[in-house]
């Protein structure tokens, strides 16, 4: 029985927090102009940086592309086994009219090419990246309506789709105290993937065609980690298999809040010209409600006679996250051709988020550090060389580099199992796609 | 870590301990490795097992069989020489042919050593434990006839033979077992096992040469068992302190003492740490860090060597033996010689 509680115990330890979205941004514009395109956006990005723009485009738009970042993050001086975040992104943006007035549905997906979603347990005693370990190794897929309420002003709204986990491990059968190979359990799994919904709004208004300002906000999200190990059954003892507990059992419910994102409220205002445009955003996300990643345990242990009691840890804290400000600004500029015809843009942005862990002297390690952003890309308008499609393609590429500040985490014991830590590293990485018009 | 062609490391334990310590589950991925994380080389040891012609065994330094075959008790282990070139050194009370010295040894991986040589002809010497002050002199501290004594290396790297008294026991008290520390102000910090007729053993602490004393680490109090009952605590003795000097990832100087805790026959390694040389230590929240299984721990030293940790342990009596564990799970993230 105590190599079941092990067992069980092993895998519901702690997990850690979420969105590729977040982290890397989307699509080559978006990333490129360091995120800061929520006054602008009007392509499938649009879905996640700002729905109501989804409502200014007029032409119906394609766009398929691959992401891939490659973090190279360390504690102390080692980099650390942190997967790389990568997969295909795209949708469509299928613009209309209701009654004189613009409206824009979007579709917008992030599949990752390596796995759907990834549920990790983690003990908390162990050193992580909280914002990079399991956060961008996820599915996201969102749907979006934007709405212009008058010439210049329009309203969106999006909704996005994950899956959450709940499910039970039945174990039953005969526990032989003494021989382990005389063993007999059966096992029955019953797992639940429940769908998993979080809206995000948006308010877009340009009073001239040089200025917009943008509002978007995205809703608090997190997916629960609920599991059940049940386990009933009969021990017995011997050769002549005499029966020690006619009937145990041992249940475990583990729960943790897996997959983490915070409430985001974004602020931006774009100056713009035919060849131009120059953006500044502010997101405050609110870290202050992150619940922290370390699983609550319930367990119940009946042996009978026996006096045996399974300890339990202590009920986690909250991690003490707090709120942050995230500036960001981004540009983008003809360097080639004009309007119509064949054109080459270039982009640039940067951005810097302060890391909304604090210092942790105590029993956790969810470790993160401020991070500076640094990105460029470009993009080429060309007709369609075969005639296929009526509107210009647009090829997207852009790279994003995110540097993490040196950070000491130096704990108040000094007998802590982790110790001090050093944190530092980077997350490299690009994205490229093919936007088609019609 | 190399092996010679007539031992062999086992290291299925280890690998056990390594894929038991991912302690991760994942759903749609392979667990991530450790390799990178941070280890302070407190947990998890795993008992090393070298091959001896047809046997595994888990001695380092096995008991003796003949009264000719020497017999090693409470090492002290450092490493020693140029980086890139370092070597396990192994100080030790040895007994040979009816002989007792103060052995130094040498090992290129910590298993296999050269014979012992002496370095202080004293047959009532015993536990020593050198340290090596800022100018780059070997102290030596050994306990003989219930008090601590303290000696410097001459240039030859054998230790003089006219020791110094530092701690003395006062009546109803034994001394034994010292540990020798320099801080970064170079003033010597001795601790020792301090055994009373009435109260046991515990572990304390002086500043240089005949300092006051006072507690570094007492015997374990208030432990519960699971059900929140009072029990009483795995250490409620402590002896045998092995105290080094170290340098956390973020630069602080950390004092970190392995000891053998007891109680009743039974004896097992614990951790405990300070950010100064007289405490206050806190002990590691999942002691004992070296548990004891069908025998007992005692006498531990141990040391950063590779990509791993070394420990050495004895066992005590008339047929003393040295077992090594090594914790190789993550990256070493504090030095010490």
């Amino acid at each position: 029985m105590k190599r079941v509680v092990a067992l069980a115990l092993a895998f519901v330890a702690t997990p850690a927090s979420a969105n590729p979205l977040d982290a890397f941004g989307f699509g080559p514009r978006g990333t490129a102009m360091g995120g800061a395109v929520a006054a602008t956006a009007d392509d499938v990005s649009a879905t996640y940086y700002n729905p109501a723009g989804l409502a200014t485009g007029d032409t119906l738009r394609i766009e398929l592309g691959y992401t891939h970042f490659e973090p190279a993050l360390a504690l102390n001086g080692d980099v650390q086994d942190i997967d790389p975040s990568a997969g295909l992104q795209g949708g469509f943006v299928l613009p209309g009219v209701i009654a004189d007035h613009r409206l824009g549905v979007g579709l917008g997906v992030h599949l990752p090419d390596a796995r759907v979603t990834r549920l990790r347990a983690l003990r908390q005693s162990k050193p992580r990246f909280e914002l990079y370990d399991n956060r961008p190794q996820r599915l996201s897929i969102t749907s979006g309506l934007g709405f212009e309420l008058v010439p210049g002003l329009s309203i969106g709204a999006a909704l996005t789709y994950l899956s959450g986990t709940e499910g039970t491990l039945e174990v039953g059968g005969v526990v032989h105290a003494s021989d382990e190979d005389r063993t007999r359990l059966f096992s029955g799994l019953d797992v639940n993937l429940k769908a998993v919904r979080y809206p995000s709004f948006g308010v877009r208004y340009c009073p001239t065609r040089a200025w917009c300002f943008g509002v978007t906000e995205r809703e608090r999200f997190e997916l629960a980690l609920d599991l059940d190990v049940d386990v009933r059954g009969r021990i017995v003892s011997g050769n002549d298999e005499s029966v020690v507990v006619e009937e145990g059992r041992f249940f475990l419910n583990s729960r943790n809040a897996d997959l983490f994102s915070p409430r985001q409220v974004a602020l931006a205002v774009a100056w713009s010209g035919p060849d131009h445009t120059l953006e500044v955003d502010v997101t405050w996300l609110q870290w202050s409600g992150f619940p922290g990643s370390t699983a609550t345990i319930v367990i119940d242990l009946d042996l009978g006679t026996f006096d045996y009691v399974v300890p339990i840890p202590d009920p986690p804290g909250k991690p003490g996250y707090h709120d942050v400000w995230v500036p960001r600004l981004g540009g983008e500029l003809r360097a080639y051709g004009e309007a119509a015809s064949t054109s080459l843009w270039l982009r640039g942005g940067a951005f810097f988020e302060p890391s909304p862990a604090p210092a942790q002297p105590g029993l956790g390690n969810s470790l993160d550090a401020d991070k500076l952003g640094l990105s460029a890309g470009f993009a080429v308008e060309f007709p369609d060389p075969w005639g296929v499609f009526p509107q210009p393609l647009e090829f997207g590429v852009s790279a994003l580099w995110i540097g993490l500040v040196e950070r000491s985490y130096q704990k108040a014991s000094a007998a802590d199992g982790a110790g001090d830590v050093v944190v530092s590293g980077h997350v490299l990485g690009g994205s490229a796609s093919v936007d088609f018009r019609f | 870590m190399s092996t010679s062609a007539s031992e062999h490391v086992s290291l299925g334990r280890v690998a056990a301990v390594l894929a038991l310590a991912a302690g991760c589950g994942t759903l749609g991925a392979d667990p991530p490795t450790e390799s990178a994380l941070p280890n302070r080389g407190i947990v998890p040891w795993t008992l090393v097992e070298v091959l001896r012609g047809a046997w595994l065994s888990s001695w380092v330094f096995a008991p003796p069989a003949e009264p000719t075959t020497p017999g090693v008790r409470e090492p002290c282990v450092r490493v020693e020489g140029v980086s890139g070139r370092e070597a396990v050194v192994v100080y030790a009370a040895v007994q040979q042919d009816g002989v007792g010295f103060i052995g130094r040894a040498t090992s290129t991986d910590g298993i296999g050593f050269a014979p012992f040589a002496s370095v202080l002809d004293d047959p009532d010497a015993e536990a020593p434990h050198v340290a090596v002050d800022a100018a780059g002199r070997a102290h030596l501290v050994f306990a003989s006839g219930g008090a601590i004594f303290h000696t410097v290396a001459g240039a030859d790297g054998r230790f003089e033979s006219t020791p110094e008294a530092w701690a003395e026991p006062a009546a109803g008290e034994v001394l034994g077992s010292p540990a020798l520390v320099f801080d970064a102000q170079d003033t010597p910090w001795l601790y020792f096992t301090r055994t009373g007729e009435e109260d046991g053993a515990r572990i304390e602490v002086q500043a240089g040469p005949r300092g006051d004393r006072t507690i570094a680490l007492a015997g374990g109090i208030d432990c519960q068992d699971p059900k929140g009952d009072e029990s009483p605590c795995w250490d409620l003795e402590t002896s045998r302190p092995d105290v080094r000097r170290a340098v956390t990832a973020t630069g602080r100087t950390v004092y970190r003492m392995l000891y053998a805790g007891g109680r009743s026959q039974s004896s097992a390694i614990g951790f405990a740490a300070a950010f100064a040389p007289d405490g206050p230590f806190d002990r590691y929240a999942f002691n004992p860090v070296l548990e004891a299984d069908d025998r007992d721990y005692t006498a531990p030293s141990s040391v950063p060597f590779g990509a791993g940790y070394l420990l050495y342990v004895g066992l005590e009596g008339a047929r003393p033996g040295v077992m090594l564990a090594v914790d190789t799970v993550g990256a070493p993230s504090e030095t010490w010689e």
